[in-house]
This record gives structure tokens, sequence and C-alpha cells, in this order.
């Protein structure tokens, strides 16, 4: 894959809240339309920015809930796009779809788009815990929409599983696992359950109502998790992903390989590196902010820091860390001016002695499933003196 | 123009801690027309913040007021002033050699504490005329009549002379000025004889040098004649004297009986040192008023940079500190656990805070001190004896013969309702039981004999909440005991913590042990492996515990927005990582350092 540029879109809107979720959302909006024509004035107004058509390599409609769009909606969103960006080397065009919004004829408008992945929304299989973490739909439609999305003619897809639920039963987590398996499901995201703050689930946690799953029974469902998928065919490319081979998330990458991709949408991020400063920024948190500036054809910017090679060093290595392809120590030098083997050579050495990356081989350094499940610790340790 | 020895008095102040000396000074200040109320700032003698914010007054000063008495005559009143704590009784009783007299304030409703009974035996050992007086008498709660009687104990003063004011309000303190003009002695110091006069403080000043403080006892010193420091031979030119008032008044003589300053070309403190003697170079005195000692540092701490590439900082900061304390002392040392720092020797434990309190303040270092020790004695086996500031430092087992520490004459005054606890505390603290005296019907004097290390761990703290901060504490340094002590070390991970040894009595060795690791697996973070903390004595391991490593912590989500989300946070965990220390591949906190003084139960 080349350096080109992704981009991302978030549609912020939601049926119900997620008791864990903490991206922004609306669920009040009955009427996508300001939305809808203020995205596309942003897709103009980037598009302008980088000279016009810019390049760019993947497409990813997160959220929110991208499968609360109409199909028409979506279209005239791919038309800006296309407008805006040279799209002749997209290479994935990923949405993210809710299972209950997948019906036979949405499925289709999104092939008919030239939407060719997919990722769904299923979390879990089990109805206690869809119940617990408030999503709408239940675990029928979770596991038939796998085969709908299959029937609908997509290859590609990917579903998110979540572990570490408070009060589930021991056995539920690998019975999901078994399931997503048998499914053949190409690519899937295991994420542990973090309670973010302002969420209905912290809510819940300060007033005792719900006691965390711990530490101990969080990193033992993660390394089963690990264990089992592996012997099964998948590999555990980044600490929350898996894929069957061919089948890695293209959009993902960018954000790992510090890739530059341009993100639309309130709350969206970007990251834009061509000579230094790099910078990235992020829009306005809110919807109706962000319709207005647009309407004025304001850029609907909140935050904007630049960042120097040290910082870019510092996320270089916390990116790279959480991959299978490693951190690339040779690149790390060359492109970011920071050698970690006089750095960080006795920490590297303490690291390969207790078990937590593997032995150093054509200078990557690469975690074991012991340093997974501690990658932050880990990163912490390698993150060299910057001069900031 | 000479001032006629019979028109001067020259006086301190002696009280405990709150007991109103700075608010009665301030009263004198402005009955004699001093300084205006409008320019009194509260607390005038305090100069520095920290002294006003802890109440309590660091270096001495001197004051010079006019007062016009009601026999119609201007008399010069010289008040000086007196650091209030025990690390600093040497220069107590320099200050109160250059008076004649004393005034003794205390408080009607706390009555008298040990601080001030110390100080006052040391006046009236130097004769010092002493004007007891009751203050805050004005304020609920005081009882003049019972405290009255335990002074008159004391000094033998009927109780009914005592004089009893209000410095907050100034009530009784224009009576007091006329006591002092009436009762304490006028100098008589031969003004013919050769100059001798006594140093009570000295400070230093970054354009002068240092400034002498000064009281002349007799002889005369002018301008410009070339003067020496008996004690440590300095020579200079007195290029400038004068005397104190609220700004420095050159003047050309200073003659016997007056109190003031000199200022020669003197670069360092150390030249100037209080309770020394200054005379003329030419016809001076041979003899030095008695009474001169080195001050020698008893409590000794390593100081470290917190960040260990501010080591020339904290060098350059104690050099300056130095300047104006004659009694810091500082050498380079090397820790393995906290790279390069200096041991520094201190008076006591409120010089060692005042000290890292203004490297703090004044020079903005961030500094890691390590539990404070007393300077051991050791007798090693073949006979010859070495001294040991630093617990790390100390010669192995078999070398060894006997270890001798420092004793100190302790004399502790209580609310006889607690004295069963303070004796408790002593004995627990290896105190040698002395004498009892009952100073009325409701308040103790213990005296014991402590070891100076049982009195640098949290002691006074102790003795305070025994008696709800009622009992109050002297000391004074006898000598060296031989004691049944040994080295107690920490190891983590197996490798030896230097800045975590301590030595302690054999007996107390395993509790302290025991303990100091269970305090440690509370103040070490989860790391990535387990870390064993282990106490040894020797080669014997005597107490171990174990932090468990952190079975999890890697962030599950790491898109667009998470990246400097995670970033941030890592960058705020590299800030804090340049704060811990490593030992080995253990990460440890700088308050590990300090774990042995807050021992709980």
């Amino acid at each position: 894959m080349s350096d080109l540029a992704g981009l991302y879109l978030h549609i912020p809107f939601c049926s119900q809240r997620c008791s864990y979720c903490d991206f922004y959302f609306v669920t009040t909006e009955k009427s996508h339309t300001g939305f809808v024509e203020a995205l596309c004035r942003e897709i103009e107004l980037r598009g302008n920015g980088y000279g016009k058509r810019e390049p760019i390599e993947t497409i990813y409609f997160g959220g929110g809930t991208p499968s609360q769009l109409a199909i028409s909606d979506l279209d005239r969103i791919i038309d800006s796009i296309n407008d805006a960006f040279d799209t002749s080397n997209v290479l994935e065009t990923t949405l993210e779809i809710n299972p209950e919004d997948a019906s036979s004829d949405y499925l289709n408008g999104l092939r008919t788009l030239g939407i060719d992945r997919l990722s769904v929304g299923v979390q879990s299989f089990f109805d206690r815990d869809l119940d617990f973490m408030n999503r709408v739909h239940d675990a029928k439609l979770a596991k038939q929409v796998i085969s709908d999305v299959r029937k609908a003619g997509f290859s590609n897809f990917s579903i998110d599983l979540i572990f570490g639920v408070p009060g589930q039963p021991a056995e539920y987590w690998a019975a999901n696992l078994e399931i997503a398996q048998s499914f053949e499901v190409p690519h899937l995201s295991t994420y542990n359950l973090t309670i973010e703050s302002a969420t209905p689930l912290k809510n819940q946690v300060d007033r005792g109502l719900i006691k965390p799953v711990s530490d101990e029974d969080a990193a033992s469902q993660f390394t089963f998790t690990i264990d089992y998928l592996r012997e099964r065919g998948y590999e555990h490319y980044e600490i929350s992903s898996f894929a069957r081979p061919g089948h890695r998330a293209k959009h993902n990458h960018k954000y790992w390989s510090h890739a530059n991709y341009i993100g639309c949408g309130p709350s969206a991020h970007s990251f834009w590196w061509k000579g230094l400063p790099a910078e990235r920024w992020s829009n306005v948190r809110n919807l109706k902010k962000y319709e207005a500036l647009l309407m004025q054809h304001v850029a609907p910017l909140e935050d904007k820091e630049q960042l120097g090679l040290d910082t870019l060093a510092d996320e270089y290595i916390l990116l790279r860390l959480r991959t299978s392809d490693g951190l690339n120590l040779q690149e790390l030098e060359d492109r970011y001016g920071v050698d970690l083997l006089i750095e960080r050579v006795d920490e590297l050495a303490h690291l390969e002695e207790g078990g937590l990356i593997q032995p150093i081989r054509n200078q990557i350094v690469r975690l074991t499933d012991l340093g997974k499940t501690l990658c932050d610790s880990v990163t912490a340790r390698l993150l060299p003196d910057s001069s900031d | 123009m000479l001032t006629d020895q019979s028109r001067i008095r020259n006086f301190c102040i002696i009280a405990h801690i709150d007991h109103g000396k700075s608010t009665l000074a301030d009263r004198l200040l402005e009955l004699t027309g001093t300084l205006s109320k409008r320019e009194l700032q509260e607390q005038v003698l305090d100069s520095m913040d920290l002294e006003r914010e802890r109440g309590i007054t660091i270096k001495s000063h001197a004051i010079r007021m006019n007062y016009t008495a009601s026999d119609g005559l201007n008399y010069v009143l010289n008040l000086i002033d007196t650091p209030g704590h025990v690390d600093f009784s040497y220069e107590v009783s320099r200050a109160l050699e250059a008076c004649e007299g004393a005034i003794l304030v205390v408080d009607a409703a706390q009555g008298i504490e040990a601080q001030t009974i110390s100080n006052l035996l040391m006046a009236m050992e130097l004769d010092l005329e002493i004007i007891p007086v009751l203050n805050k008498v004005d304020l609920p709660g005081a009882n003049p009549d019972e405290v009255a009687a335990t002074i008159e104990n004391l000094i033998g003063d009927s109780a009914d002379s005592i004089g009893r004011i209000s410095a907050k309000t100034g009530e009784g303190v224009k009576d007091l000025l006329e006591t002092i003009i009436e009762r304490i002695p006028a100098p008589s110091g031969d003004v013919n004889a050769p100059l001798k006069a006594l140093i009570f403080d000295s400070v230093f000043n970054t354009y002068r040098g240092s400034i002498v403080y000064t009281r002349v006892f007799e002889g005369k010193l002018s301008t410009r004649e070339g003067i020496r420091f008996i004690a440590t031979g300095k020579e200079c030119e007195a290029e400038e004297i004068g005397v104190l008032r609220l700004k420095m008044e050159p003047v050309d003589t200073l003659s016997a009986g007056e109190v003031g300053y000199v200022i020669g070309s003197i670069k360092d403190v150390k030249d100037t040192q209080v309770g020394d003697t200054i005379t003329t170079r030419i016809n001076g005195a041979t003899e030095a008023i008695s009474g001169f000692r080195e001050v020698k540092p008893m409590v000794f701490s390593g100081v470290y940079p917190a960040v260990s590439d501010e080591f020339e900082e904290l060098r350059s900061s104690l050099d300056k500190l130095q300047l104006n304390d004659a009694a810091l002392t500082f050498e380079p040392e090397t820790s393995l656990a906290l790279g390069f720092g200096f041991r520094v020797g201190f008076l006591g434990l409120l010089h060692m805070e005042i000290v890292q309190e203004r490297l703090d303040r004044e020079f903005g270092l961030d500094i890691i001190t390590t539990v404070p020790n007393v300077h051991y004695k050791v007798h090693q086996t073949d006979d010859t004896w070495i001294g040991v500031e630093n617990p790390s430092k100390m010669p192995s087992v078999g070398d060894i013969s006997s270890i001798h520490e420092p004793f100190v004459k302790a004399e502790i005054i209580t609310p006889s309702d607690y004295i069963g606890g303070m004796m408790q505390l002593c004995q627990e603290r290896r105190g040698l039981y002395i004498n009892t005296q009952y100073l009325d019907s409701k308040r103790v004097s213990l005296e014991y004999h402590l070891p100076l290390a049982e009195i640098v761990f949290d002691f006074y703290d102790k003795l305070k909440s025994i008696s709800r901060g009622y009992a109050s504490l002297d000391y004074d340094y006898l000598d060296y005991r031989a004691g049944h002590l040994v080295k107690l070390d920490v190891m983590i991970n197996g490798e030896p913590v230097d800045a975590l040894s301590t030595i302690v009595h054999r007996d107390k060795a395993y509790e302290m042990g025991r303990k100091l690791v269970k305090k440690l697996r509370q103040l070490i973070p989860r790391q990535m492996f387990d870390v064993a903390i282990q106490a040894a004595i020797g080669s014997r391991v005597i107490s171990r515990e174990t932090v468990k490593a952190l079975r999890k912590d890697v962030t599950a989500k790491c898109y667009g927005g998470d990246i400097s989300r995670k970033r941030k946070l890592l960058e705020k965990q590299k800030k804090g990582k340049k704060r811990m220390k490593q030992v080995g591949s253990v990460e440890v906190p700088q308050e590990a350092f300090l774990a042995v003084l807050s021992l709980e139960d």
C-alpha cells in the first residue's frame, strides 16, 4: 500500500445510546438533510484545501451509525467525494452498519454505491450482553445479519465483539468467538469494554451498580482470544484486530502507520504530515455548530496542534507497538531521528528478559502475547527522552 | 557623638512561638515612634517569608529605638531579636550575651513552655535582668494568676509584681517600657579599653559581603579602622559601621554599650562566626569574649535533585545558602538509586526543613531528601575510629568493634495528665529517665537522656499528639554513647538500595524492617513484573513483601482521535517517570525514599 491518504466520514446519528459509547452522536435528529448538506460542503472545502483532487486510497464511514443514512444521502456524499478528491486509486470503502439496519434492500443499495467492506456492530451473540449494552438488535438478528451480508455479496466484512463485559457468564466470551469463527467471518475487532468518562456505564459504575471486570479476568479473556483465533487461522495484526489472510483493514492501517488521513463530520480527527511540523486537528463536537459553520463556508475546526519530530516519534512508537508488523527501529531512526538502540538499550534488554518483547530481529521490536496485555506500560518504557 | 552608656538599654524578648514576641516588638516600635502605625507591617523583625508564615524567627536581628522616659530623659533601646527553636540554641545564647536584660513573655492562657524555660535559664545563667510579663491577658481562657505563680516559682519574682499586658491592644506596654528603663542595667564597659565587640549574627549581602551584627562591650570602633576577628584570625577594614534602625544607618563610631553593624570586605560568613569577638588590628584585645563555639551539624541527610540534570544547580544553590548560613555543611555523594547529590549537615530537624523549603522556594529546585540520620562514631576492630554520616557507608559488621551515637538531655514540659504517655514514649525511644519536677499543680517537667537518632524520627509529632499539642520539648547535646546498633538494608528485586539504609537499634530492627517493606509495598506502583522488597541485616533477610505484577494495561481502541489522547497520556506519564528513580528495572517513586519517616504502627 502506498502513502496515499485515507478519508474518514463521521455520521453522528444513532437511534439510541449504547451504554459504553463515548463517540459523538445525537439520537434526536429526525432529518439528516442539513447534515448531509454540511458534510458535502466540508468535503468540498477540504478537497479545495489540498489543491483539489488529492488522491485518496481508502474511505471509511464511521459513527455514530452511518447505516442510519438513507442510500440517497450516502450517494450524495460519495458524489461529493468523487468531485473533491482523486478517487481513482481507492482500494477500500468501508461502512459501519448496525444489524437492525441491514435489510437486503439496504445492503444491495450499499453495493451499488461501491461500498465494498462492512463493519458490523454485532458486539455479542447473547441477549443478556446486548441488553446490558443497550443495543437495539437481539442475538437472533446478530447471527442473521452475517448471512445476509454474505448473501448481498459482501465477501469483505468485519464484526465487532466486546469482551470484559461485567456480569457476563464465563462461557459467553468463548461462545461468542466460537460463533464468529463458525461463520468464517473474515475480520474481527475484539474490544475490551472500556469504562469511558461521561457515559451511562461510568455513571453506573460510580454509583456502585456495576462492578467492572478485574484486570486479571480481562487479561485472561484477551490472551484466550489471541490463542483461540490464532489457532483458527486469524492473524492478530493489531491489539484489537484479527484478520483472515488478505482481509486486514486498509483504512485503519493508515492510522497505525502514520499515513495521512482527513476526517470530515462533527468530532472527526485528521492527521497531515507533508513536511514539518505535521498537524493534527479535530472538528467541532456539536452537530448544530458544525452545520452552522459550514453554511457560512467556514471550516468547522475545534482544535489544531502542530507536531515536531520528537512528538511524531512518540506517536510512531505507540502506534507501531500495537501492530504485529512491529516497530521498525531502522525506520524510526531514518524518518524520526531516534535511535532506540542507544536511547533505550537497557529497557529493551529488561523487556526482552521479562518476556514482554520478542528478541529483536531485523531491527524490529514486536510484543509477545504477555507484552500485548501490558502494551501501554511497555510503550511508556520505550518512549525516548524528548527535547520538547 | 557618643551615646552616654547610662542612657542605653540592651535587651531581648524570650517567648515561645505564638506567645506574642513579634506583636510585642511591633508595639515597642510603635510606642517609641521608631515607625508609625502606617509603616508598621506585621512582624517587622521577621523579614523572610518563610519566617513570617511559620511565625518563628530564624535569624536574629536587632533594632534601635529612641525613647523619652517619664523622667524626661532620652534613652536608646536596643532590642535584639532571638531565634526561637532548639536547633539554634547556640545563636540564642550569643544574642542573650549581647544584652543586659530580657523580657520574658508568657501566654497567660497557655503557660510557660519547655523552649521558654530553657532560654530563660540560659538568660539567668548569663545574669540578665529578667522582666516577666503575662501576655494575652485580655483573651478569654487566660489564667494569669496560675501562670504568674509558675513564673514566681521559676524566677523568684513575686507573682503580684508580674506585669500584665496585651501586646495586641497595647495595654500595659507603656508601663513595660518604663520598667525596662528602671530595671535593666545600663552597660558599663570601659570605653578606653581595647575594643571587644561580640558578633551575635551575620548575614550575607551580594554587594557588600558579610554584614556583621555586633554588640560593643569595651572600647570603641571607628570607620576605616583595621579590625580582627579573634577566633578566625581574619582581618579587614571596617568600611562602614552603623546602627540598626529600620534601615542600616551609618555612624562614625560605635562605642562600649552600643549595638550596630560592621561591614568589611568579607566574602564569606564563615569568617564572621556568631560568638566571635571583633577587636582592632592595632592595640587590640588579646582575650576574646568567652562562650565562642564552632557550630557543628548534628543531623545529616542526602539531598538529591529530583531530575538528575539539576545537580549543578543544586550545588550552586547550596553554595548560596551557605553564604548566609555558616551552620550548613555539604559534600558531594553518589547513590546508586538517586545518582549524584550531597550529604548535607544540619543543626537539627527544623534547620533541615528550612533548608529544604528554601531550596524549593528561593531556587525552584525539586529535591529528594533521604531519611535524616545522626553522626555516628565507629570504633573498628583495628582500633581506629571513623565518623559515619551516611548509613550506607557503615563498615561491614566484621570490622565494627562498637558504634557510638549522640545522646541529648531532653526536657519535656507537659500537663500532668499526659505524664504516663510521655514516659512511655521516651521509653520506646530508648530514653533514660533522669528526673521529674512539678512546675505547678498541673504542669510537670520531665528530664530524659535520649539518643538523638530517636528524636530525629517523628518524636516531636508523637509528643504533640500524645499531649494534644500541649507538651513542649527542648534538648541539648550531651555526649556519645555506645549502643547495640545495626545497619538495616533494603533490597528491591535483589538490588540493595543505598538511599534506604538506616541504622537502628538491634531490638527494633525486626519491627522496623517489617514495617518498612510493608510501607514500600504500598508506595511502589505495580509494574510489568513482580517486585520483591526485602529488609536485611547483613546478609540475613528479615522481612519480605511482593508488589504483584500488573495484569493488564492496554488501550482497546486506537483510531483517529484516540492517538493524540493516548500520546498526551503517555507524555504525562513520561514526565512523571522523570521523577521516578530506577533501581535495576524497577521504577521507584520519590516518596519511597522517605518511607521510613511515615511508618505506621
